[in-house]
């Protein structure tokens, strides 16, 4: 190769080189990550040009790789945004928050709405699972934490459990919390996640009031006895008696926003941190803080007072009566939670049995009283599960003649350790319990057969009438009738044969029902006697509007009555009322021969009493009762003596 | 259009004709100084005017000019950019890569708007064995030099095929389509064309 033409090519690689330099000078750029630049080469040559054009198109295959990619994450960017807006929504409109743990770190990450749900303020970053645990109640931590481990141990499909937990203001509300565990190709748990939904309103809510339920009730009580130091505090029952009375001939949705409206009245008079808190039939619970009896009436008074003016319903005027029952505790004497709701239980029952309006304290006589309550209760089963009912009857004499015009048939139960035990042992929790009514039946089923005892109308002839008590509970019984019918047809008995016995606070709690079920009975052929007539608070206005054929006088206007002028002037008015009003009159409690010549004076003929004989079992009666002799009424001269009836 | 278009065909005038009916051409196509380098783009009119005025000096109808192109077309790419040809084993194999190809050429473009153009010349619409459609979408119409290279490149391959040309812009279509069916064993040398 010559000299010059060793230059040239010299020249030409030297030329070559610098353009593949500058090339690769260019594509230096593409350092900081950025593609966007283009390659140039100012050569002639076919090589260069296409190594140019190559690089340019492996920089534009960079490029729309990128856009591609770029595109791709902007595309998923709008779709996990869109995803996370709808998982947004509904979590919003459930109402639930989102929790998710960090199954290595142990941390809790808590969404704005589960804590907000709580009223916590929301605080960033992360937690441990203990700070979540503490808030849940004790009787339920140990529960939730058992579903949590469960399921990341793999023997659960999820988690689901339901428990209580405090919120900010310390109160406590009910919630749902269910997740999934993430694990990775091994099984093994990477995370675990999942929502918390408030059910505080189905669970801890009373639907018909729309007040704290008795759920919520049992958790303050923990939370006041849990209390240190332990402070005076009394748990107040409330219960409305006759809130059916809403009801009656009103739209059921009318009735239901009266007691809503009413119930909310009667919480703004309580103070502001005393919740009203509903149980069933009608009752409602407060705490007070404190055991003052003083203070604790002050409290309850406006809330009574509320109650002292009617509810207006559908242009109508309803009063409501109540009893409210108070377990006080004081700070020296801490009580179970159960005992504490106990002790509240008996006070309310005692009210209602005191009467509407009133207020009972519990004490230890109440526990007194509950024992022989249960006693008496235990009695009246064992006497129906071992047919333990005995009749007895004692005799209504014809003064005049000596004949029995009616036999009353009187229950007595029979207890094996105890012999032959009094109604009064038991009457009374029979009527509260509903027992009454089988006791009653049994009692029938023995009383009937003896209107056709061969031996007994042989002694007593076939025209003496059955007298039987009924109590309040099943006068206003709507089968009454129907069952006395039933009961007399089963014994082929005519209803003339049959008397019943009511007394006046029978039919003092709804007088016009009353009045309505005894004209029924009545109209079937069944006598209806006004039974104690002159006990306790009398009111004549039940002789002139009560449907009755006989009015029996209680043994306390008869007692002494021969001794006692002015006792004689009363019973000798009810008895000249009695007899203006026609009814038929029987005199109780009769005991001594001159008590039954002023009765005989008077013109009374039907005498009840020990004068001719105490109860007797019915199958004593022929062997230990014989008809008396007849009265003999006593001579006008007498009437000096202020024996004989006056003059009407 | 991208300068290896015209740069293929000036060299061929020019070494069997001398560059002075290189110069005739442009002249008579209006063109000062046909560009030759291949990493830039050229006027489109100016090459189509240039293609026809080489058609006149060679005497050589438009179909005839679109055989030889394409004949001189393959020859130099194999030349110049062998690598295309070794990567493909088929004819099919070779025009399905065309449009990425035909896109490797422009990527020096560097107005983004031109660039996409010729990106976009060229889509493969569907591929399957023996099959190839194609579609070519550009105001310059070459539909003819497309069926002129599909014949060239049976022949580079000794594989036999056949192109229909169900949509031509020539016919008022929004663009040409080409279906084409390749015979899967050695067939005739050359491909017809619908």
């Amino acid at each position: 190769m010559s000299e010059a033409s060793s230059t040239v090519t010299d020249d030409r690689e030297r030329r070559l080189i610098a353009q593949v330099d500058s090339i690769s000078n260019q594509l230096c750029q593409a350092v900081d990550g950025g593609f966007e630049f283009h390659v140039h080469t100012d050569s002639d040559e076919i090589a260069l040009q296409k190594l140019a054009q190559l690089n340019n198109f492996v920089l534009d295959s960079v490029r729309r790789t990128i856009r591609d990619l770029q595109a791709s994450r902007d595309e998923l960017e709008i779709r996990v945004d869109e995803r996370t807006q709808r998982l947004n929504l509904v979590l919003t409109a459930t109402n639930d928050g989102v929790w998710e743990w960090d199954i290595d770190s142990g941390n809790i990450t808590l969404s704005q709405r589960w804590s907000s749900m709580l009223g916590l303020p929301l605080e960033g970053g992360q937690r441990g699972l203990d700070d979540w645990l503490s808030r849940i109640h004790d009787d339920d931590r140990a529960e939730v934490q058992r579903s949590l481990y469960q399921h990341l141990d793999g023997l659960t499909s999820a988690v689901n459990v339901e428990y209580r937990i405090r919120d900010a203001r310390d109160a406590w509300r009910m919630v749902l919390c269910r997740g999934l565990c993430q694990r990775n190709g091994d099984g093994v748990a990477i995370r675990m996640a999942g929502t918390q939904t408030d059910t505080t309103e189905q669970r801890l809510v009373d639907p018909l009031t729309r007040l704290p339920n008795g759920a919520y009730l049992d958790l303050l009580l923990q939370g006041r006895l849990a209390r240190i130091p332990f402070a005076a505090m009394a748990l107040v029952k409330f219960q409305l008696l006759n809130v059916a009375s809403l009801f009656d001939g009103v739209a059921v949705d009318i009735a239901v926003a009266a007691l809503r409206g009413l119930v909310q009245r009667m919480r703004r008079q309580l103070p502001p941190k005393v919740a009203l808190i509903a149980l069933p039939e009608h009752t409602f619970a407060m705490i007070f803080e404190t055991d003052a009896a003083d203070r604790l009436n002050d409290a309850l008074e406006p809330l009574e007072a509320l109650l002292a003016q009617p509810v207006e319903i559908d242009g109508q005027q309803v009063w409501l009566s109540h009893v409210s029952g108070i377990a006080a505790l004081n700070p020296a004497e801490p009580v179970s939670v159960d005992e504490w709701r106990h002790r509240s239980r008996l006070a309310l029952a005692n009210a209602r049995l005191s009467g509407v309006g009133s207020r009972r304290y519990y004490s230890e006589s109440l526990r007194h009283w509950e024992r022989q309550t249960s006693h008496a209760e235990q009695l009246i089963r064992g006497a129906l599960a071992t047919r333990g009912v005995r009749c007895f009857v004692q005799p209504i004499v014809d003064a005049t003649t000596g004949e029995v015009r009616c036999f009353e048939a009187l229950m007595r139960l029979r207890e094996p350790n105890e012999g032959i035990v009094a109604p009064v042992s038991f009457i009374e929790v029979a009527e509260r319990s509903g027992l009454i009514a089988p006791l009653w039946e049994m009692l029938m089923e023995q009383a009937l057969p003896m209107l056709k005892d061969e031996a007994i109308c042989e002694r007593f002839g076939d025209s003496f009438s059955l007298s039987v008590n009924l109590s309040p509970r099943q006068l206003m019984d709507p089968h009454l009738l129907d069952t006395m019918i039933a009961i007399l047809s089963r014994h082929g008995v005519s209803p003339r044969r049959l008397q019943i016995e009511v007394t006046e606070t029978s039919v003092l709690s709804d007088p016009a029902r009353a009045f309505r079920i005894l004209d029924r009975i009545r109209g079937a052929g069944i006598s209806v006697a006004l039974d104690d007539f002159g006990s306790g608070y009398s009111s004549l206005a039940q002789l002139t509007s009560m449907p009755m054929d006989t009015v029996k006088i209680d043994r306390e206007l008869v007692m002494n009555v021969s001794t006692l002028p002015r006792k004689r002037h009363v019973l000798s008015a009810v008895i000249a009322l009695c007899q203006r009003l026609d009814y038929r009159i029987v005199v109780e409690g009769v005991e001594e021969r001159e008590t039954l010549n002023i009765l005989c004076d008077w013109g009374v003929t039907d005498i009840q009493g020990y004068l001719y004989s105490r109860p007797l079992p019915l199958d004593r009666l022929v062997v230990d009762f014989s008809p008396p002799r007849p009265c003999r009424v006593r001579g006008a001269g007498r009437a000096a003596s202020g024996s004989s009836l006056p003059a009407a | 259009m991208i300068g290896l278009i015209q740069r293929v065909l000036i060299d061929h005038v020019e070494s069997h004709y001398g560059e002075a009916a290189v110069d005739r051409i442009a002249a008579q196509a209006g063109v000062s100084s046909p560009g030759r380098r291949i990493d830039t783009d050229y006027d489109d009119a100016d090459t189509l005017a240039f293609f026809e005025a080489a058609g006149d000096y060679l005497e050589l109808h438009h179909e005839a000019l679109m055989t030889l192109y394409a004949d001189l077309f393959i020859n130099w790419t194999r030349r110049h950019y062998p690598m295309f040809f070794s990567m493909a084993d088929s004819a099919q194999a070779f025009l399905g890569r065309q449009p990425a190809i035909h896109a490797s050429l422009g990527a020096g473009i560097r107005d983004p708007d031109l660039r996409s153009r010729v990106n976009d010349k060229f889509r493969v619409v569907d591929q399957s064995e023996g099959a190839l459609i194609v579609e070519y979408r550009s105001a310059n119409g070459l539909c003819s030099l497309y069926r002129a290279l599909f014949a060239r490149v049976l022949a580079e391959y000794a594989q036999s095929g056949e192109l229909a040309e169900t949509r031509c812009r020539h016919r008022g279509d929004d663009c040409c389509r080409f279906e084409m069916t390749f015979a899967t064993g050695p067939g005739s040398l050359s491909g017809s064309v619908a």
